[in-house]
């Protein structure tokens, strides 16, 4: 084997290393992570027959610098990348470049043009990382099964049906086996349910350090402390079961729903971050009071606040609404072992009373996040939709009429991939006028290994 | 440090900017007791080889809301862009929204030669369209000694014209890179490119016309009564009533004024009285205000009648006498005098110099502005009422902001203060002040949650109490000061590159105060 290095851009190539060119001198540049971009020089003999020749070999490096700038600008033409396989490594790498120029000593124009050989440092700017040529599917795996070729997901994990049809929100990718950089991933997500409402916002958590696969990601309406179990509803469209009613009738602030979270849970959070995405009941709130949510302590007394999300007003009529960020638990992040017991209230003001339905609340991690959210239409059963963080777009395809949109908008970075350790997906999906349990979509996705340092 | 993420929304709030291949970088922001997010600065460049024209366009975006996230994506800062710079290597290029005004009316003496008052009058409001739909409006109230209607109306256009859109200003600051420095501004300082009328509370001739009217001199002057009709179009609730009035010689009984409802054009059932004795009159004119046993609902295109009378019997030496205004400047009602018999015309007609005023609740008052005017803010989010009441009436001289913040200082019945802020949704929320402690700030700068909850990034501190952590040594005897360690926070302001805090307490400057004169 020997090592490669060229530049590609479309079917274009440009060889550091053939005919009349020998590569003299690389060593890739490693920077601070913290930078964008790194600098580095290629340093090559470049001959020719005449000087018409020479001009010939080192504009054609030039004009793959103008396309560079070009991309890295408008992302017009194509994308120029360095290529480079050192030997013995089985992996092509590539690394985006964004400018560069020859650069030529002072000899140059002395001996190097009249024997028509001259050393020519071909200076480029390129991303600050090397990724993997080819793309790789990652293999996912819940209680619908495991592989490649796409896992389903539901908008709901309470764990009922059997597989292919059971309600998991989640899908596991365990990357122990991966090493390298933290990586965005291409998530393609397929809008699988068969119905005419359309899919609207994706939420979307990368749980990589909170017992991924062991914390629960829901909390069930119906598993309040106050109102008691015994106020629970059945309900064969709510996540469990069950839907939790609570109704007040003052102006004044009060309690709609308040949980004991458990030394168990709290310790597997491990004081990590989570959005909270309540599913209300079947159509929605019929009432808009003002909600946050608090952590307190000692929990079932709540004397002490200790933290609480921002107040916000609750949307009529849509189930699944999105009601801030906690950190679980808000202190100790250092200590180890069982944390004590909290409270977790939603608290809601609206004057003339509230009425609310509880169904569940979703805890989407924070590690990695992403929210998917169209400008208007959403997405049609058969739409797929993709959030390519390698790429760094958004789109749909699979219409009636073929062609891409780019009507979704990311929040938030594409989700990363985080080598060497185990981590789970979570999703929590809003149609456009339902936001169903049965809801469900179609989860393949892909990566491209990062490495710094070659 | 954690990255903080900014949005931008269209001007009409409904649509999000998407500027890609555009960094950003937050430098500071801060926050404000009175008002929730108070300014930011957040510089633009473009990616290392990025699309300039994407920075130029945000010229275009003034008034656009901005919101800052944090890498959680939570919402900690919310207003809208007040300034753009932008440094270019050649030249820079300022713009502001300072200096735009987009809606005009002119105060001013009217001189006119031959019909000429004399009296203070103001012009229409009239404003540019085009820009009060893009910007919203931003109004001025403009001053002339002396004008006739025809040339204030056209200073009044003169002004629109000139300050209707943000100009662009060359400056001198350079930068090798095209850069932009934006420099946003809280909602709350929207309150201040409005004035704010409110008719309701009060109704009154203050005109003073130069003439008298005896009252319980003689059967031929036993009362008199104005009849008036509310300027406002909404009900008010009157518990005062006012006259100009003086005694002659020394009566010795109470002068009595009244509200009546309206009978057949003359004063009907009384609806609440007040009375002022005698001994506390005195024989020149003064203003006497006095308080109604009773509250009364006024409403709108209702006539209604204030009477003035004397409680004992009429004397001829002694007795009262109202100022009256003979040149009729009050135009929704007349005066009438009861000669013993009947209600009569006064000849010369005349209207009586009075006031009728309500008392309202200061965050009813609060409500009322944000529902007429605070053009941007979604409604009064009111966790308590104050339980304080004040007159109401606005003439209409003063900014939204100057009344919010007379109205904010008044706090609540039980003497809490009051914290006015901006939420997230552009309602303004009204509370009392917390009384609990919510942060330890630290000798570096930073800040800790009370029970050293770990503080999200960027999070509003103000309108809390703070405990100074490790900062003042035990050994120091503080008995004879105000605890040290304890201050409530009243303004905040946050470095993203550091992750630290510069706080102000309540009473003090803050650091971009400029000197000036404190009232007192």
């Amino acid at each position: 084997m020997t090592t490669e290095l060229y530049l590609k851009y479309g079917s274009t190539y440009f060889y550091f290393e053939r005919n009349d060119l020998i590569l003299l001198s690389y060593v890739p540049t490693i920077a601070p992570e913290s930078e964008a971009t790194v600098e580095e020089t290629i340093e090559c003999l470049v001959s020719g027959a005449d000087g018409a020749a020479l001009e010939q070999e080192i504009g054609d490096f030039e004009t793959a610098m103008v396309q560079a700038g070009i991309y890295a600008q408008t992302k017009r033409g194509n994308i120029v990348y360095l290529y480079f396989k050192p030997d013995g490594d089985s992996i092509t790498w590539r690394s985006q470049v964004s400018k560069g120029e020859p650069v030529f000593d002072q000899d140059t124009m002395d001996w190097g043009w009249l024997r028509k050989k001259v050393v020519v440092k071909f200076k480029l700017t390129r991303n600050n990382y090397f990724e993997n040529s080819a793309e790789t599917e990652l293999s996912l795996s819940n209680g619908n099964g495991s592989g490649t070729g796409g896992i389903k997901v539901f908008n709901c994990n309470d764990g009922t049906g059997t597989s292919p049809n059971k309600k998991n929100n989640w899908v596991d990718i365990d990357a122990t086996g991966i090493s390298g950089q933290k990586t965005p991933l291409k998530l393609v997500l397929y809008n699988n349910f068969n119905d005419t409402t359309r899919l609207a916002d994706v939420w979307i958590g990368n749980n990589a350090y909170a017992n991924p696969t062991t914390v629960a990601n829901i909390i069930e309406g119906e598993d309040t402390l106050y109102p008691g179990s015994a106020d629970k509803v059945a309900s064969a469209s709510d996540s469990g079961g069950y839907y939790m009613p609570r109704v007040w009738a003052s102006d004044s602030e009060q309690y709609a729903y308040w949980w004991v979270l458990d030394k168990t849970f709290l310790d597997k959070c491990q004081s990590r971050y989570f959005r909270v995405v309540a599913r209300f009941h079947p159509s929605g709130p019929t009432t808009d009071p003002r909600v946050r949510l608090e952590l307190s302590f000692p929990a079932t007394t709540s004397l002490t606040l200790l933290s609480k999300t921002q107040e916000l007003k609750i949307t009529e009529g849509v189930e699944m609404q999105d009601l801030g960020v906690l950190q679980l638990p808000p202190w100790l992040v250092s200590v180890t072992g069982p944390i004590y017991p909290l409270d977790l209230i939603m608290m809601a003001r609206r004057v003339g009373g509230f009425t609310l339905a509880l169904d569940c609340l979703f805890l989407v991690p924070l590690d990695s996040y992403r929210y998917l959210y169209p400008k208007g239409y959403g997405a049609d059963y058969g739409v797929t939709l993709v959030d390519d963080g390698i790429l760094g777009e958004v789109y749909t395809s699979g219409w009636d009429t073929d062609g891409y949109t780019g009507h979704y908008i990311g929040f938030g970075e594409p989700i990363h991939l985080f080598p060497g350790r185990a981590q789970r997906l979570s999703f929590a999906i809003k149609g456009n006028t339902e936001s169903e349990i049965t809801r469900t979509l179609n989860v393949r996705a892909y990566y491209r290994k990062r490495k710094r340092a070659l | 440090m954690k990255k903080l993420n900014v949005e931008f929304q269209g001007q009409n709030f409904s649509s999000l900017l998407s500027l890609p291949s555009v960094n950003h970088a937050v430098q500071k922001m801060s926050w404000a007791s009175f008002g929730g997010p108070d300014k930011a600065q957040i510089n633009l460049s473009a990616d290392p080889v990025g699309d300039d024209n994407q920075l130029w366009a945000v010229l275009g975006m003034l008034r656009s809301p901005v919101i800052i996230k944090d890498e959680n994506y939570e919402s900690r800062w919310w207003g809208y862009i007040r300034d753009v710079l932008i440094k270019a290597p050649a030249i820079s290029i300022g713009v502001s929204l300072d200096g735009m005004f987009n809606r005009c009316s002119v105060y001013y003496v009217d001189d006119s030669i031959g019909t000429g008052s004399g009296s203070s009058v103001s012009t229409a409001w009239a404003e540019d369209v085009d820009s009060t739909q893009l910007y919203g409006k931003r109004e001025l109230i403009e001053t002339l000694s002396a004008a006739n209607q025809v040339s204030a109306e056209k200073r009044r256009d003169l002004l629109i014209s000139t300050y209707k859109f943000p100009v662009c200003v060359p400056r001198t600051e350079r930068s090798s890179r095209l850069t932009v420095e934006l420099v946003c501004s809280g909602w709350l300082d929207t309150f201040d490119w409005e004035y704010y009328s409110c008719l309701a509370g009060r109704e009154a001739n203050d005109a003073s016309g130069g003439g008298s009217q005896d009252i319980g001199k003689e059967a031929a002057s036993t009362a008199a009564a104005q009849s008036f009709q509310l300027a406002s179009t909404v009900a008010w609730s009157a518990s005062k009533v006012g006259a100009r009035v003086k005694k002659v010689e020394s009566p010795t009984d109470n002068f009595r004024i009244s509200l009546h409802s309206d009978s057949a054009d003359t004063p009907g059932t009384e609806l609440a009285y007040a009375t002022k004795a005698a001994a506390d009159l005195t024989d020149s004119f003064s203003d006497v205000t006095l308080t109604l046993n009773v509250a009364v609902t006024l409403n709108p295109s209702t006539k209604y009648w204030v009477k003035f009378a004397r409680s004992g019997s009429n004397n001829a030496t002694d007795h009262y006498q109202m100022d009256v205004d003979e040149d009729l400047s009050y135009p929704r009602g007349t005066l009438k005098i009861y000669g013993g018999s009947s209600w009569a015309a006064r000849d010369p007609d005349a209207d009586a110099r009075f006031s009728v005023t309500g008392v309202q609740d200061t965050t009813k008052q609060m409500e009322t502005m944000v529902t007429n005017s605070a053009q941007f803010i979604s409604e009064l989010d009111l966790i308590e009422a104050s339980g304080v009441s004040t007159n109401q009436f606005r003439e209409g001289d003063q900014t939204c902001l100057t009344v919010l913040n007379e109205l904010k200082k008044m706090g609540y019945s039980d003497g809490i203060g009051m914290t006015v802020k901006v939420n997230y949704d552009r309602s303004l929320r009204v509370q009392k002040e917390s009384t609990i402690d919510e942060y330890l700030w630290t000798i570096d700068g930073s800040l800790v949650g009370y029970y050293n909850a770990t503080t999200p990034t960027a999070v509003d501190p103000t309108g809390t109490w703070c405990r100074l952590k490790d900062i003042i040594p035990a050994s120091i005897d503080a008995g004879m000061l105000g605890d040290p360690t304890r201050f409530f926070i009243d303004w905040a302001e946050y470095d993203p590159n550091t992750g630290l805090y510069k706080l102000t307490a309540r009473g003090q400057p803050t650091p971009y105060d400029l000197p000036g004169i404190e009232p007192g």
